[in-house]
């Protein structure tokens, strides 16, 4: 354990990939109406080009954090929640998607659906013209070969299987991260969650090699920590109970980051998931991040904030539930 | 090991084939036909003036009257008017309803606001029986098209504003998402994402509610009409000359058949994507 008081938060530039500060969300309980928080006072700053794995245990809120990110929600209350230095808003071009499932348009074929980034910033006098889709057409093509589908270009999602469908999905962002410079952010909520062990590999590898030759940032939710542990360059555990972990019956007041790790990037081989270093990383993870009684301890900010980047701020609700501070 | 024999006819284990089942499918219809042809028979030969259950030959002799002779007064062939007359009834309203429910029902599905605004009244009108209203609109409206096609939206196309913005709503808001993700418009989203992924269930809830519209077109044109199948029908019941009302009902059947095939048909080479999975 390290790290423990206060991180101070760094000094910010507007060209952060995310910047979150004092985020709370939560949902009101249908029978009571009293609000169940979901995420408490969550800081972080992720630069470009990192790829940030989120894991947690199931429930703690990480596709919901995610969804803050996406803006398929709006978070509740927060100091800033900016992406690339402006307000995150409703879904728009600065963030691309993969979720687990219905990633695709299913009435577009493969090609088409890798086709629709480009039409969707096409001018309206550039579709009418046949021979921009002629050239349309051949980039789709190039991609679907990056993705290893060029076989599939004419059949439909529902024909594809899991895995082929994932990698669709990333051509589709791809091509228009080459063409148009966006998304700036990758958001992908268990892509591979679907996937057999095998094909799972496949596509770590594939989006690792990806995002080495695009430099894209990437911010990826998972709850299997091995594959947060060999994606990553940056690894965050999203645990809640963080305010009690008694036998007393006292409520979840949310979840908080409580591990920020900077992880090494080894060479793309899964030869690292072999080692020994590799092995100890997970365990660690696992004994801090998802382990109750050590959670105990972050509600007293014991978090193993290892990331130069990673911070805290402590709200007035933080010392009055606590009371320790 | 002893083989298991799979029975072909007896209990939930049954395995009767392709051929076996045709012929067990068959047959009813058959005995069905058998049976009416036989009694027919027999009564004929019983009493020549019976007009309950007309032989074949009468059948035929009635259709090929009014199928070939122009009638006097109108001096047109009255099968062919009748049809035109039924089928111009069914298509515009439900091609109005078609439109209505597609375009509303996309809207309310997918503006919030719009929906807040017309939920309640359609739930409201779509509670009410349209047969219940014929009179009242037929008094509102006169005995003109009007009414029939009026009928034929308000039993039908109203329901479908409901059925298409409940599928509406049924579309994934992550593929929402991901189209504004990819740069997408709130504009581009409905024609890119929703009208498209409606369109071939739409044509399912015009297949579906077919039965209905010719439930209305024949109701209306029973009670005030000049022309049309349903008119017919109940003109002729006057005579009790069922040696013409049995086929004209056969005939209301079949072009119901055809329809339904028809669309089916189109929504399989339109729609291609359309529940092939699972």
């Amino acid at each position: 354990m390290s790290s423990k008081g206060i991180r101070l938060k760094p000094l910010i530039t507007g060209k952060e990939a995310l910047h979150v500060d004092s985020a709370f969300h939560g949902y009101p309980d249908p029978q009571t109406g009293e609000v169940k928080r979901v995420l408490s006072n969550i800081d972080l700053i992720v630069e470009p080009g990192e790829f940030t794995c989120l894991v947690g245990p199931s429930g703690c809120g990480k596709s919901t954090f995610l969804k803050l990110i996406t803006g398929q929600e709006r978070v509740q209350e927060a100091k800033y929640f900016d992406v690339f230095g402006k307000p995150v808003g409703f879904p728009d071009k600065r963030r691309g998607v993969v979720f687990q499932q219905y990633t695709l348009l299913p009435n577009l074929t493969v090609a088409g659906n890798v086709k629709l980034g480009l039409e969707l910033q096409a001018s309206v006098a550039e579709l009418c013209r046949p021979s921009w889709h002629k050239e349309a057409r051949a980039v789709v093509a190039e991609y679907l070969n990056q993705v290893k589908l060029s076989d599939a270009a004419n059949k439909f999602p529902q024909e594809l299987s899991g895995g082929m469908r994932q990698r669709v999905a990333i051509a589709q962002t791809l091509v228009t991260i080459e063409m148009f410079k966006m998304p700036n952010i990758l958001c992908m909520d268990e892509p591979f969650g679907a996937l057999d062990p095998g094909t799972r590999e496949n596509m770590q590898i594939l989006i690792l090699q990806l995002w080495e030759k695009y430099k894209m940032s990437v911010f990826f939710v998972t709850h299997d920590l091995e594959e947060a542990a060999f994606l990553s360059s940056r690894l965050l555990v999203l645990s809640q109970y963080w305010t009690s972990d008694s036998n007393t019956g006292e409520k979840s007041m949310g979840s908080r980051i409580i591990m920020d790790l900077p992880l090494e990037k080894h060479p793309m081989s899964t030869e690292v998931k072999k080692t020994a270093l590799f092995g100890q990383l997970v365990q660690h993870i696992r004994d801090v991040g998802f382990n109750p009684t050590h959670r105990k301890h972050v509600a007293k900010f014991d978090a193993d904030l290892r990331h130069p980047k990673s911070f805290q701020t402590l709200s007035i609700e933080d010392d009055r539930t606590n009371g320790s501070f | 090991m002893e083989k298991i024999k799979v029975p072909k006819f007896w209990g939930i284990h049954a395995q009767p084939g392709l051929i076996f089942s045709r012929i067990l499918g068959i047959a009813p219809i058959v005995l069905l036909v058998c049976v009416y042809l036989t009694v027919s028979h027999t009564r004929q030969k019983e009493n020549k003036q019976d007009k309950l259950m007309p032989t074949v030959s009468q059948m035929y002799q009635e259709m090929k009257q009014i199928s070939t002779v122009p009638d006097k007064r109108t001096d047109t062939i009255l099968f062919w008017s009748d049809t035109k007359a039924s089928l111009c009834r069914l298509g515009i309203g439900v091609g109005i309803s078609a439109i209505l429910g597609y375009g509303l029902g996309i809207i309310l599905g997918i503006f919030p606001s719009a929906k807040a605004i017309f939920v309640p009244i359609i739930t409201v009108l779509s509670n009410i029986n349209p047969l219940a209203v014929l009179v009242i609109v037929l008094v509102a409206l006169g005995i003109g098209e009007g009414s029939k096609i009026f009928l034929i939206v308000f039993g039908v196309g109203i329901p479908l504003v409901r059925s298409i913005q409940q599928s509406v709503e049924n579309v994934p808001k992550e593929l929402i998402t991901k189209v504004l993700t990819l740069g997408g418009s709130q504009f581009e989203v409905i024609t890119r994402v929703i009208a498209p992924q409606v369109l071939p269930q739409l044509i399912e809830l015009v297949r579906v509610s077919l039965g209905q519209v010719w439930i209305f077109v024949i109701a209306a044109e029973a009670v005030a009409s000049t022309e049309g199948l349903g008119y017919r029908i109940y003109l002729q019941q006057r005579y009790m000359n069922m040696a013409l009302i049995i086929p004209y009902v056969l005939y209301i059947s079949l072009l119901a058949y055809v329809m339904d095939a028809g669309l089916l048909l189109l929504q399989k080479k339109c729609f291609p994507w359309y529940k092939t999975d699972k």
